[in-house]
């Protein structure tokens, strides 16, 4: 629990934090205040409230939920696969993204008719990335996998995604995949305060009753067979939480683009601290994805001649990071 | 004479030629009396020896002259016709064949390289089956009415303002913005099927043509002609140049062209020039809508023939910000939030014309609402709001230059007087603007506009 209040705690001040970073020059301490004058409705400077309240804060609050969200995702993914190598990537959910927002960037097309532009984006990349999930589960009712052969099917749908979107590419004006590499490369820049109801309610829902299952995903770590000694049928946990965190990812990554790593360093992260029990484990991954986004995003923001992608950063510091886990990782640390 | 008494000199020289070179563009060292501006485009061909707007008898008594020794070629670089570093009998006779207009003449075009330095590129007058490439090359091609000579294109993006490329011309595919493999072989089939004259190609766009296609043009000895037309005093020339280079009525239309331009140019020059920099406007350009023009794009230096003054020749901070050629996109709603004394902000805008009332609202509310991932476009000007117009960046450059100077000097040029400019252009008859009118074509859009849109 202390290392759960101290991941929790990071988050709150990375949160404060990057209020103060960006272009628009204010300091940390300044922008905080702007942002409790907000709140009390004692706006004393326009511009001040419009840079914190209405650019800054939107970003920080998509920060936060994205982090906990793609967290979660993947400390659940590792977890029904006993896989540490699962994560919303490998899995495919989100090349299936990227192919939906790849083809509504490039042929303006929607898969649903009423929706143009953004909006066809965001609905495209929805929808798709649902697909690798619902041909793994298809694939494992006609003909029973095992957790290793469905990462497999994940991997194999991953590349035939990303081959269908390289070919798009190709043949793409040069304009339209800049746009695209620009999607898939992930970025919070363009967080709203319109973006963040639909975000945030399906974090917290889903969040919620992957830690209400969490005594259920506990028994997965025992494998299949020992789980039906507990009374329970691991495929049907698995399949359930595999929708779960495919919604919950696909909510995410539809407004931002693919941010890449989290899903994969947090929860190993979290797991070094808290251990793998899901009671802890799930906050703990919540609350450091947050913290991680958060700082990836701050250093985005102040990076380059107007920001970064924040994907950029996430990578940037995962990558070295996750070395530094394998080389420092206890075994008891996973399973 | 000392070192120091031949530099005083040497300065002295050089700045008695400048001021006389200034004064004769601008006094009216070759006004024709008519109360036109002289012309200070040159057309851009070996044998326009005394460097004015045309190739004519007076081009051929400076040849004479190189010849029998009254006058050297280094002070008529353009003399040398076929650019053998001489002046004979040949670059007579090529010269008289260009002023005889004779069909089949080889010709010289000075245009720019792959590197953007100056060049010169053998070609056939009159020029036909010619292919373009980049909107701020394919408008100064239908400026000079030039469309019915074209024989592809690789990108129409509006419809209404390119119409008059001709219905023969092959479509080959390709985007405004690049040229794929597929496009390129359709270039290259269309070359083996009806012989392309040249390749006339924007500057901006020139990395779509690499090695291996640069390779392909001299195999099948296209000429490559690149001309850097987003510059309004550039596209005056290209238009100039390429009328010659089509011929006939095309040759008066780019004169015509120039001469109303230049026109324009001097007007807003006669009405600036003797402002201080404290006292110009100081201007921020941007392009396809959220991309910040660098400090040396030819959009920047655009806007400096309306009598601005560049935002970062005042600002060290957005001057270390945005040094470059070219344009930087902002990836934050922040980006401008702290220069907050820009005087104005231009944003050029290709829109396409031809539209009515309910059409030319949606455009305006498009421009400035347009979402750029799910941020409108105001939304990154916000605190400029005021100073924030859109140009249509399809127009001839000096009709660009007479809106850029309204927005600058609202109290010394009118929109009345602006809109004038752009009903003197239609006047003219040239192609992409026949049949319209200001109120087809969204010229010039400011806060006011939008907001008289949506009331």
């Amino acid at each position: 629990m202390l290392f759960i209040a101290m991941f929790i705690a990071m988050a709150i001040a990375m949160f404060f934090v990057t209020l103060g970073f960006g272009v628009y020059r204010i300091t940390v301490p300044e922008a905080i205040s702007v942002f409790f004058d907000h709140i009390t409705g004692n706006v004393t400077d326009v511009r001040d409230d419009y840079y914190v309240w209405d650019i800054r804060t939107p970003r920080a609050i998509g920060a936060l939920i994205i982090g906990a969200g793609l967290s979660v995702a993947g400390a659940i993914m590792q977890n029904d696969f006993k896989n540490p190598l699962a994560d919303p990537y490998t899995m495919g959910i989100s090349s299936g993204a990227f192919l939906g927002a790849t083809l509504s960037i490039v042929f303006g097309f929607s898969i649903l008719p009423m929706f143009d532009g953004i909006n066809a984006t965001v609905v495209n990349s929805f929808i798709l990335s649902l697909v690798p999930m619902t041909i793994i589960l298809v694939v494992t009712r006609i003909r029973k996998l095992s957790p290793a052969a469905m990462i497999l099917t994940g991997i194999a749908v991953m590349f035939l995604f990303s081959s269908i979107t390289q070919i798009i590419m190709v043949i793409s004006p040069s304009e339209d995949m800049a746009s695209a590499y620009e999607w898939r490369v992930g970025s919070l820049s363009s967080m709203t305060w319109e973006c963040i109801p639909i975000m945030a309610a399906v974090a917290a829902i889903i969040i919620t009753i992957l830690y209400f299952l969490s005594d259920k995903l506990n028994v997965m770590y025992a494998g299949d067979r020992a789980v039906q000694t507990f009374g329970e049928k691991a495929d049907v946990i698995r399949i359930i939480t595999l929708i779960l965190v495919s919604l919950l990812t696909a909510a995410m990554i539809c407004y931002t683009g693919t941010i890449g790593f989290i899903g994969l360093v947090g929860p190993h992260v979290a797991r070094i601290f808290v251990g793998s029990n899901n009671r802890y484990l799930i906050p703990a991954s919540a609350a450091f994805g947050s913290a991680f986004v958060l700082l990836a995003d701050t250093i985005a923001k102040i990076s380059g001649t107007n920001g970064l992608p924040v994907g950029v950063i996430c990578s940037m510091i995962g990558g070295p990071m996750f070395i530094w886990i394998l080389i420092r990782q206890r075994k008891s640390a996973w399973m | 004479m000392n070192q120091q008494t031949t530099m005083i000199i040497s300065v002295a020289v050089v700045a008695v030629v400048a001021v006389a070179a200034v004064g004769f563009i601008f006094l009216g060292g070759n006004d024709n009396g008519n109360g036109n501006a002289p012309l200070a485009s040159q057309l851009q061909i070996r044998g326009n020896a005394n460097d004015d707007y045309t190739i004519d008898s007076k081009d051929m008594t400076i040849l004479d002259d190189i010849i029998a020794g009254n006058s050297k070629l280094d002070d008529h670089p353009l003399a040398d016709v076929n650019n053998d570093g001489k002046v004979d009998e040949i670059d007579k006779q090529l010269l008289q064949d260009l002023i005889d207009r004779k069909t089949g003449t080889k010709v010289y075009v000075i245009c720019i390289d792959r590197a953007g330095k100056p060049t010169t590129v053998e070609a056939t007058y009159p020029l036909r089956n010619v292919v373009t490439y980049g909107t701020n090359m394919q408008m100064p091609t239908l400026y000079a009415n030039g469309g019915k000579y074209l024989a592809g294109y690789f990108a129409t993006t509006y419809k209404v303002a390119e119409k008059s490329i001709g219905s023969s011309a092959t479509d080959l595919g390709g985007s405004s913005r690049s040229i794929s493999d597929a496009a390129w072989a359709n270039f290259t089939k269309l070359d083996a099927d009806k012989g392309v004259g040249a390749l006339l190609v924007d500057y901006s766009g020139v990395k779509e043509i690499n090695n291996a296609r640069e390779d392909d043009l001299n195999e099948a000895k296209i000429p490559l002609i690149i001309y850097a037309s987003a510059n309004t005093e550039d596209e005056i020339t290209t238009v100039l140049t390429l009328g010659f280079l089509f011929g006939g009525d095309c040759e008066t239309m780019g004169v015509n062209y120039a001469q109303e331009s230049w026109n324009v140019l001097k007007k807003i020059d006669d009405k600036v020039k003797g402002l201080s920099d404290a006292d110009r406007t100081s201007y921020v350009c941007c392009t396809m809508r959220i991309y910040i023009c660098q400090n040396d794009s030819t959009f920047n230096t655009s806007a400096a023939s309306a009598g601005g003054i560049p935002y970062y020749k005042l600002n060290k901070e957005f001057a270390e910000k945005y040094n470059g050629t070219g344009s930087d996109k902002m990836t934050s709603t922040e980006a401008l939030s702290n220069f907050t004394d820009i005087g104005c902000i231009i944003n050029n805008r290709s829109i396409d014309w031809g539209l009515d009332a309910e059409t030319y609202k949606k455009a305006v509310v498009e421009e400035w609402t347009h979402k750029n991932g799910s941020i409108p476009t105001y939304k990154y000007f916000e605190g400029h709001l005021d100073k924030l117009v859109f140009i249509n960046n399809l127009l001839p450059g000096a009709v660009r230059v007479a809106y850029m100077a309204h927005a600058l000097y609202d109290d010394k040029f009118s929109m009345e007087w602006a809109d004038g400019i752009l009903e003197s252009f239609i006047d003219l008859n040239t192609e992409p603007l026949k049949g319209q009118t200001t109120s087809t074509i969204l010229a010039y859009l400011d806060k006011s506009t939008y907001e008289n849109a949506v009331a």
